[in-house]
């Protein structure tokens, strides 16, 4: 859960903010859309905790 | 809280999706994003404020042969070939018109991203054709080539008369470069390649290299990076590796897990460590650092 993302960002001493935005390159994104990639902006969440409790049991 | 540009490919298997204006992970609502669109591979592009202009002179569509390039599936809105004289003048007139200029003076680089010249001579004619032209417009910024088809010194001392002038050779691998890379560019060898990377900073210009994070072992990536560090005068530019549905498999077996990625950053960081050399955030969309670099706010 929650501990996983803060555990490693504890772990490397890299924030967390960073870790999804690592894992979004790795891991790409699905959406409907008809074409091999896609370009956005982004805005996260506001908040590392909330970040957190959302990206469960990923890692 | 911070807009980060994201390019990113679409697999139908990630955990991230996304929803009209939302981004999900599984079913949790993690993010907002606005200007949504294909990731076409266009004449140009713009980044850092509207203040660097990408061009690919050469369309990139056509050229094939490195395992991790996606530019060949991608779709193009304007297929303009730039090194055609007046094609070139065209564009940046029409460029000035768009974006309301009078000249180029606002521009702090023109990037030429392109591995797909005929040779090394129509290259450099290309760059200084370029010089000539922007000046005239001008422009007193820094003209800067992504690629490896400059492998001579004789190259390197006539691109000397381009005021600011950067070379980012692209490295991409240190293992497996005759796999995954096409001939023209794993035929230009990393001792060759070392010696170029010497002269470009002998001849006064920024010189560093790209490098794909995630084709190499992990122990590769360490060693490559401490032999290739001294060469260098500007950070180098990493790229995560992002592997397309066509592409599954391209990565380093070590590779599929984010531990991998943490790793390379923290090696990065502790090779560089000793040096005041930074990544520059607006360079790199896919990139190890967000926010922070080397325990230090970026
Ligand atoms: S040289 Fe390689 S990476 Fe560059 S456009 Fe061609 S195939 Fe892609």
């Amino acid at each position: 859960m929650l501990k996983d993302l803060k555990f490693l960002s504890k772990m490397y001493e890299i924030p967390s903010i960073d870790i999804i935005l690592m894992d979004l390159n790795i891991s790409g994104v699905s959406s409907d859309i008809d074409a091999d990639r896609v370009r956005f902006n982004l805005r996260l969440l506001n908040g590392e905790l909330l970040l957190c409790s959302a990206i469960k049991k990923r890692f | 809280m911070e807009n980060y540009y994201c390019a990113l490919q679409l697999r139908r298997d990630s955990d991230y999706r996304i929803s009209e204006d939302k981004l999900y992970f599984k079913n949790e609502h993690i993010g907002w994003v606005n200007n949504f669109e294909i990731d076409f591979c266009d004449s140009y592009y713009m980044r850092r404020n509207n203040t660097v202009l990408n061009i690919n002179p050469k369309t990139r569509l056509n050229c094939e042969g490195c395992k991790f390039c996606y530019t060949s599936h991608q779709k193009s809105r304007s297929i303009i070939d730039l090194t055609i004289p007046k094609n070139l003048d065209n564009f940046f007139y029409d460029w000035m018109n768009l974006y309301g200029k009078n000249d180029l003076s606002g521009l702090y680089q023109i990037a030429v991203v392109s591995g797909c010249f005929p040779n090394e001579n129509s290259l450099v004619k290309f760059l200084l054709d370029l010089n000539d032209k922007v000046e005239k417009m001008n422009f007193h910024g820094e003209i800067f080539y992504l690629g490896s088809q400059i492998q001579t010194e004789e190259s390197l001392k006539k691109l000397s008369e381009i005021p600011y002038f950067a070379y980012s050779l692209s490295i991409e691998c240190f293992e497996n470069r005759d796999k995954l890379l096409r001939k023209s560019k794993s035929g230009f060898t990393l001792e060759q390649i070392k010696r170029i990377m010497q002269l470009s900073i002998l001849y006064g210009h920024r010189t560093n290299f790209t490098y794909i994070v995630g084709l190499d072992g992990i122990k590769a990536l360490e060693e490559g990076l401490k032999n290739f560090e001294k060469y260098i005068n500007s950070f180098p530019i990493f790229n995560i590796l992002q592997e397309h549905e066509y592409q599954k498999g391209l990565r380093n077996y070590t590779a599929n897990n984010i531990q991998y990625y943490l790793q390379a950053r923290k090696t990065i960081e502790k090779i560089f460590a000793h040096s005041s050399l930074k990544p520059t955030m607006w360079e790199v969309c896919r990139t190890l650092w967000y926010t922070s670099y080397n325990g230090e706010k970026l």
